[in-house]
């Protein structure tokens, strides 16, 4: 320690007056004790010859006092200086006179210590201008460098070669090395940077602009992966050359993963939006309010609002939504179980009203605010298929209410023929023949003729009713079904034709039948029927044919014929062959009612079949029937 | 042919019953049948009221019976005859013009004895009643208490 640093810093470290005094003492001291010595060293020097040594060294002795004391102990020591001179060395010696051929002498003195005193006032105070200001730069350095700590953000040096020089407190925080440990190492081996373009690129910036900013990814003492907001400044000394460079850098980890999770989410809501548009149901979204949100397409579809019409309206005013119950109550339903349901009335866009299906359900968005989410589904047009379907089944049970009386009208009339309009048939033959037995002689031959007209066409018309009556009945008798062998019926069949024919040279081909449901007694009916005409028809020929059989026994319904070579018929009358009473042949030629084919047709179409005839005149005549196959219904 | 059984002929067209006793006549029958031309005369008959209230009361040998008669109809009083102990025996035909199902299974059910349908051509119808009035009122054994010629 310089006696100047003491002296300065005396009164800062001991500012009791009384160490100030003892100071000032020591330094006036000082100039006494200095002049004394210089005077005791001239005198000896004197003493051994040598010429005027005072002037020098009373002249360091202010000298010294001047540089290195202070002004006032200067004076001091100049006062002395002069007086001892004056005494100790200037003729007449040991005397204070002063002669006037010695005052440029004096003088001289004076002004060469002055000029010392001068030099060191200037001195002392450019050393305490430069001690001020490294004083202040100090402060100001120790400042900047604990505001450099003050900040989470990470802060760091380096030099060109990216060998760390500094690091903050931040960045020790956040990279979780110690600043001691990591000056000196290279920053992007330490951290593991992952730089976003080419470092090459990113220096070359970086010395064209001065400074460069960009993401980076780094690793952390601890192994996790952050990124970083990184702001780099080139630092240059005074001859422009780069020396280092300043970095700040703030953690967006958390932001990047939250921007990465929001991409992902809008990417989700655009993709069930999507969904949620992909669907007719009428979809929308309010809140609690009312106030709609979110309004699909299928809701632009049902009510002809557009979204960019429908978001931000009030969902029920729009609508003109018409409540089964009281608003309050469905949504305190709603607020107590989450869940609503029932039917709403609607006013569309073009003012129609459609009924819909409405269910509401109540969620929360991200943020908490409750939403409700109602899905409506268009019920009118299922509400007037409904009504249809309603007036359809009225209009059904109407006219089954009609044909339940027509059939019983149908009934009483085939009772009433068959008990009134036979009963008269009865007596014209019975007087008739009553008539002939008594009055046979007294009858000439035309006479008697007329009468058995009469009786024959009573007869006549007797069978007719009979057979009339037997096709009433195949329509209003109720049918049993069961599985009934076809095979069965036409052996029984073909059995009782053959005997009652007594056509013994008919050639018979009998296929093999399949079985089918049916009731027995109408099926036996139909193929006698059938069977019959076939011996009929083919009686005339000298060698009458009859085949039975059945085609497309696969898979479809079976088709079972019978075939004769008979007289056939024309295909253009092929019509008229199973109305009733339609016949196609005189009836001297081929007795009957023209019943017997009606009445298989009825008998096939109650069992849902279908029937028909191919044939040709002279040529044959085939006659078809499908059934139902087994196993249908 | 020792015994002759009474035949009651419930039958209201007289045309019917003239065909009817005609051929009976053939038979000699005639002579025993009683005519009732309602349902109503011939329960007035069959429990001796009404106009028949003095007659003897014996049952018929057998009881031909159309079923559309006036009043009371044939299956009244076919419900009636064999519900009553008294002429529950007495053996029921019923002689109809109809051929319906419904007549033939409601008589049967209750307790008809034969069901005969007449018959349009008049030699058949001759025949058949010819036939019933043999069986009925001479080859068949009638209950006791039935009228008996002898």
């Amino acid at each position: 320690m310089t006696p100047s640093d003491m002296i300065a810093n005396a009164p800062a470290a001991q500012p009791s007056t009384l160490r100030l005094r003892v100071a000032q003492a020591q330094r006036y001291g000082f100039a006494v004790v200095s002049v004394a010595i210089a005077v005791g060293a001239s005198l000896l020097l004197d003493r051994f010859g040598f010429r005027s040594p005072h002037v020098v060294l009373l002249l360091l002795a202010v000298a010294l006092n001047a540089w290195y004391v202070d002004r006032g102990p200067a004076l001091l020591s100049l006062v002395l200086a002069l007086l001892s001179m004056a005494y100790f060395f200037v003729a007449p010696r040991f005397t204070i006179f002063l002669a006037s051929s010695d005052v440029p002498y004096y003088l001289n003195f004076v002004a060469l210590s002055t000029l010392i005193l001068w030099f060191s006032t200037v001195r002392r105070r450019i050393e305490n201008d430069l001690r001020e200001a490294r004083d202040t730069l100090k402060l100001e350095v120790e400042e900047r460098s604990s505001l450099l700590d003050l900040t989470h953000d990470s802060i760091t040096v380096r030099n060109m070669d990216f060998v760390l020089t500094y690091w903050n407190r931040g960045a020790e925080e956040f990279y979780g090395w110690r600043r001691n440990d990591i000056v000196g190492r290279r920053s992007d081996e330490l951290l593991n940077t992952v730089f976003p373009e080419p470092l090459e690129q990113i220096q070359a910036r970086l010395l064209d602009q001065d400074r460069w900013d960009g993401e980076l990814t780094r690793t952390k003492a601890d192994g996790s992966v952050a990124i970083v907001s990184s702001r780099w400044a080139l630092r240059r000394d005074h001859r422009h050359r780069p020396v280092a460079i300043l970095e700040t850098s703030n953690d967006v980890t958390t932001r990047r993963h939250r921007e990465q999770e929001i991409q992902r989410l809008n990417q989700e809501l655009a993709k069930q939006v999507r969904l949620l548009d992909q669907t007719h149901d009428s979809i929308a979204f309010r809140d609690l309010d009312g106030r709609i949100t979110y309004w699909n397409r299928g809701a632009e579809e049902l009510y002809g609002w557009t979204a960019a019409e429908a978001i931000g309206k009030i969902s029920h005013d729009l609508l003109h939504t018409i409540f089964p119950a009281a608003l309050q109550d469905i949504d305190r339903e709603l607020l107590r179980a989450g869940v609503w349901e029932g039917e709403l009335r609607h006013v569309k866009a073009d003012g129609t009203s459609v009924v819909v299906a409405s269910r509401w359900s109540l969620a929360r968005e991200e943020n908490g605010q409750p939403i409700v989410m109602e899905t409506n589904n268009d019920l009118t047009e299922r509400k007037r298929r409904e009504d249809e379907v309603q007036q359809l089944n009225q209009e059904l049970a109407r006219r089954a209410v009609q044909l339940d009386s027509s059939n019983r009208e149908l009934e009483a009339f085939a009772y009433s023929v068959s008990h009134d309009l036979r009963a008269p048939l009865r007596h014209i033959a019975g007087f008739a023949e009553l008539l002939q037995k008594h009055a046979a002689a007294s009858l000439n031959a035309a006479n008697q003729r007329y009468l058995t007209m009469i009786l024959e066409a009573a007869s006549r018309m007797g069978t007719l009713i009979d057979d009339l009556l037997a096709f009433s009945r195949i329509g209003r008798a109720g049918a049993h079904e069961s599985v009934v062998d076809l095979n069965e019926i036409v052996e029984d069949v073909v059995g009782e034709v053959r005997r009652d024919a007594n056509a013994p040279n008919i050639v018979w081909r009998t296929d093999s039948l399949p079985a089918c449901r049916g009731d027995r007694p109408m099926l036996r009916l139909a193929f006698l029927n059938l069977i019959a005409n076939a011996v009929k028809f083919s009686r005339t020929r000298p060698q009458p044919e009859i085949e039975i059989g059945c085609t497309s026994r696969d898979g479809a319904d079976p088709v079972l014929f019978v075939r004769d070579n008979g007289v056939g018929f024309d295909m253009k009358y092929s019509n008229k062959l199973f109305g009733v009473f339609q016949r196609l042949h005189p009836q001297e030629e081929f007795e009957g009612t023209g019943i017997g084919l009606a009445t298989v047709q009825r008998i096939v179409q109650r069992h849902g079949g279908r029937v028909w005839a191919e044939g040709a005149v002279n040529n044959g005549a085939t006659f078809y029937l499908s059934l139902p196959k087994i196993g249908r219904n | 042919m020792n015994t002759l059984g009474r035949i009651l002929l419930v039958e209201d067209d007289p045309k019917d019953v003239e065909l009817t006793l005609t051929a009976l006549d053939e038979y000699h029958l005639a002579n025993e049948v009683v005519v009732a031309a309602d349902g109503e005369q011939a329960l007035d008959y069959l429990c001796c009221r009404g106009r028949y209230a003095q007659r003897e009361p014996q049952n018929p040998a057998v009881l031909l019976l159309d079923l559309k008669l006036p009043k009371v109809d044939g299956l009244e009083v076919l419900q009636h005859v064999k519900s009553d102990e008294q002429l529950k025996f007495i053996p029921v035909v019923v002689l109809t013009s109809s051929r319906e199902e419904k007549d033939m299974v409601a008589s049967y059910q209750l307790g008809v004895n034969a069901y005969v349908v007449k018959p349009v051509d008049f030699h058949q119808f001759v025949n058949a009643i010819k036939e019933l009035g043999a069986f009925w009122a001479v080859i068949n054994e009638p209950p006791p208490g039935s009228v008996r010629k002898r």
